[in-house]
């Protein structure tokens, strides 16, 4: 039996983005010992660190704090809105939560300083990192304890409750032993697992396999939202917002590798819509992977934006009063200048964002082991099909709520000391990764590539039945895959073996449900199955694991508050719909 | 190709670190970051910098690195000829990787 340094906490929280910090505030102000855990350094991880954050909450309630918004707004007409980007797939009561405390979380941010940029209609425009920095600064007075660079390999589980966690220490390279009363994942989402991705390097959803792993309950894995227009380059760029941004500024046409118009194709209503809304996400992922589809992409699979020359002086005037010197948040995009104005254009397309599904919870975000609480995109979200308003400010509401749930549950719990036997088995089951075999990277690449281009923006039986398949048999092949080398500190093959694990899991879960919802909803698009299904299909897919294999149940959607249209659409006239039951608030959400 | 110096130390083994030369392709390598990742993917894959992290698009800021003798974000600076990378900090753990 070997020794490994134990840390003991009333709550432990994994993962310090936005959700993460939140909790652990949450918690430590609630009276309990709270210890922050995380894969990278803090406070400049997860998806938050590279968040262009439009802080979003009811118009109303943004004027009444003396900032820009739509007095006309109210957090009725906010709800409903959000209702109908979700598609009415939305869980009404997390809905409800996320409108309500809003307000709270966004003032809470405003009064510890961080800087306002701008504000619309119903958003106050900031950056990621100014929130993460302002968040830790509080977390560190309330007496938080941090690990940094310390992955989490697995839960913890005796009997039916979660009692803690074993870590990796990526740098020192060695375990550590988490042993906490309640646990709160905050992991975030796994873009990693995607082709195109416009997350930071870390994100392979280590939180929501290991929680699927220790047998909780995961739901609506099978809406993955991605960014359109994000910037292509075989570089350390790809997946930049900027290109994003910049099309949400100037509008106009986006081309494909022939020079035609691909928006001129669709719904002219639809796409106008859809171009002044974040609604672009979902609308032109589908419109540019289409084009990818019928073999009309450019080099990096993806159109190009293309500005008609006459328009030049205007158009980098326009440019640079945004971004001075084609600079966005820190990153270079200078040499755009000239690639903007000349045929093709600048390469863009969609890029992995946003995951709507997650750790199942209830509406004080416990998931459906004891002990256990999730938070931020590694739980399920309020925002149903498809998001259009911000992730931000959901991290900080979910945050709070799981952070103070996890310390109330600790305040009623024993600390169950986790048994020898338990973390030998979990430790010996990370050890094994650490055999050298063949390079883990080549695994990795096949990965990236196969679920960008099955699980993207447009899926259908045959890729999905495909996509199982080859992660099914890359669960096997895995034992013979893994570092090249023996070095135990700093060895990103070892942490890189850990996370395809975490990733092909989410794979399978997420091709599961997207096999099994026949129909086409929000950034869930089945080019076999192109119509929207409210008849049959507002119900969401419950997964759990059990004995390695995925059992599955249908969840139906509660209308408690107000009920969607019935019937069966086609996806676009259905979008349509939707977009015109939108209240009379106008914005960008 | 353009060359590169890279600071490199195993604790395993190494009593003390010293710089390696690398050759890295021009254009697929525009910036520092780049030309790292290249060396890990293509030359020595053991290589370690603070890399399993960070954005790559210069918001993070974790892969500031000593480069000619300067402390500068890898990912925004343009790589040239005869470049010297070293870790940002005096006690290094492993190669480009110190003790913040």
């Amino acid at each position: 039996m070997s020794v490994y340094e134990t840390i003991r906490s009333d709550v432990l929280v994994i993962g310090a983005g936005g959700a993460g910090l939140r909790a652990a505030i949450a918690s430590a102000e609630n009276g309990s010992s709270t210890v922050l855990v995380n894969k990278g350094s803090i406070p400049k991880s997860g998806a938050t660190v590279m968040a262009d954050s439009d802080l979003t909450l009811d118009g109303n309630s943004l004027n009444k704090m003396g900032f820009f918004g739509e007095p006309r707004d109210s957090k009725d007409k906010f709800f409903h809105d959000i209702l109908t980007q979700g598609f009415y797939l939305n869980d009404q009561e997390l809905l409800r939560i996320y409108v309500n405390r809003a307000p709270d979380r966004v003032k809470e941010l405003i009064d510890w300083g961080i800087p306002v940029e701008s504000s619309e209609e119903r958003a106050i425009e900031t950056a990621g990192y100014y929130i993460l920095d302002v968040l830790y600064k509080i977390a560190k007075e309330k007496g938080v304890q941090f690990f940094e660079d310390v992955m989490i390999t697995d839960l913890l589980r005796e009997g039916d409750r979660i009692v803690g966690a074993v870590g990796w220490d990526i740098v020192r390279g060695k375990f550590l032993v988490f042993s906490s009363k309640a646990t709160v994942i905050a992991t975030g989402g796994w873009h990693k697992a995607f082709l195109h991705s416009a997350g930071s390097r870390e994100l392979s959803g280590d939180g929501i396999a290991m929680a699927l792993r220790a047998g909780a309950e995961v739901s609506d894995m099978e809406f993955i939202t991605f960014c359109a227009n994000t910037f292509y380059e075989k570089s350390s760029r790809d997946g930049s917002l900027f290109t994003y941004i910049l099309h949400f500024l100037l509008g106009g046409p986006i081309y494909n590798i022939n020079g035609e118009n691909v928006l001129k194709k669709y719904d002219e209503y639809v796409v106008s819509k859809a171009v002044s809304s974040e609604w672009n996400k979902a609308i032109i992922s589908y419109v540019s992977f289409k084009e990818k589809l019928e073999g009309k992409a450019g080099p990096q699979g993806g159109v190009f934006l293309k500005v008609d020359t006459s328009d030049e002086k205007k158009i980098i005037k326009a440019v640079e009063s945004y971004f001075p010197g084609w600079n966005y948040r820190g990153g270079d995009f200078s040499d755009l200048k000239a690639k903007l104005f000349k045929n093709p254009g600048v390469e863009v397309g969609p890029s992995a964002e946003y995951f709507e599904g997650g750790i199942n919870v209830k509406p004080d975000y416990r998931a459906s082991l004891r002990g256990l609480f999730a938070a931020g995109e590694s739980a399920k979200s309020p925002f149903g099909a498809n998001r259009v308003v911000a992730a931000t400010t959901e991290m900080l509401v979910s945050g709070e709520i799981a952070g103070k749930s996890a310390s109330e549950y600790a305040k009623t719990a024993d600390l169950i000391k986790p048994q020898e036997k338990t973390v030998e088995a979990v430790v010996k089951k990370a050890e094994q990764k650490m055999k050298p075999g063949k390079p883990i990277k080549e695994l990795y690449e096949q990965i990236k590539v196969k679920s960008f281009n099955l699980l993207g923006p447009i899926r259908d039986e045959e890729g999905l039945k495909d996509l199982l398949f080859f992660a099914e048999r890359a669960k096997v092949d895995l034992a013979d895959y893994g570092p090249t080398y023996s070095r135990l500190s700093y060895n990103y093959e070892y942490v890189l073996s850990l996370e395809v694990e975490n990733m092909l899991e989410l794979i399978e879960a997420s091709a599961t449900a997207a096999l099994l919802r026949k129909e086409s909803r929000g950034v869930h698009v089945r080019s076999d199955y192109f119509f929207t299904d409210n008849d049959s299909w507002l119900k969401e897919i419950v997964l759990v694991k059990s004995n390695d294999s995925y059992g599955y149940s249908f969840q139906e959607v509660q209308q408690t508050y107000e009920s969607a249209f019935r019937g069966k659409y086609g996806y676009f006239e259905t979008v349509k719909k939707l977009l015109k039951l939108r209240s009379n608030i106008t914005g960008g959400h | 190709m353009t060359k590169i110096k890279v600071y490199r130390f195993n604790p395993e083994k190494d009593a003390q670190g010293k710089l390696v030369e690398y050759d890295v392709p021009e254009g697929s390598c525009g910036s520092v970051l780049d030309a790292l990742d290249y060396i890990r993917e293509n030359i020595d894959s053991s290589l370690a910098y603070y890399f399993h992290q960070a954005c790559g698009k210069g918001m993070c800021k974790t892969c500031i690195l000593r480069i000619d003798g300067k402390p500068r974000v890898s990912c925004q600076t343009k790589l040239h000829e005869n470049m010297t990378v070293e870790p940002l900090y005096k006690k290094v753990i492993v190669d480009l990787i110190s003790e913040r």
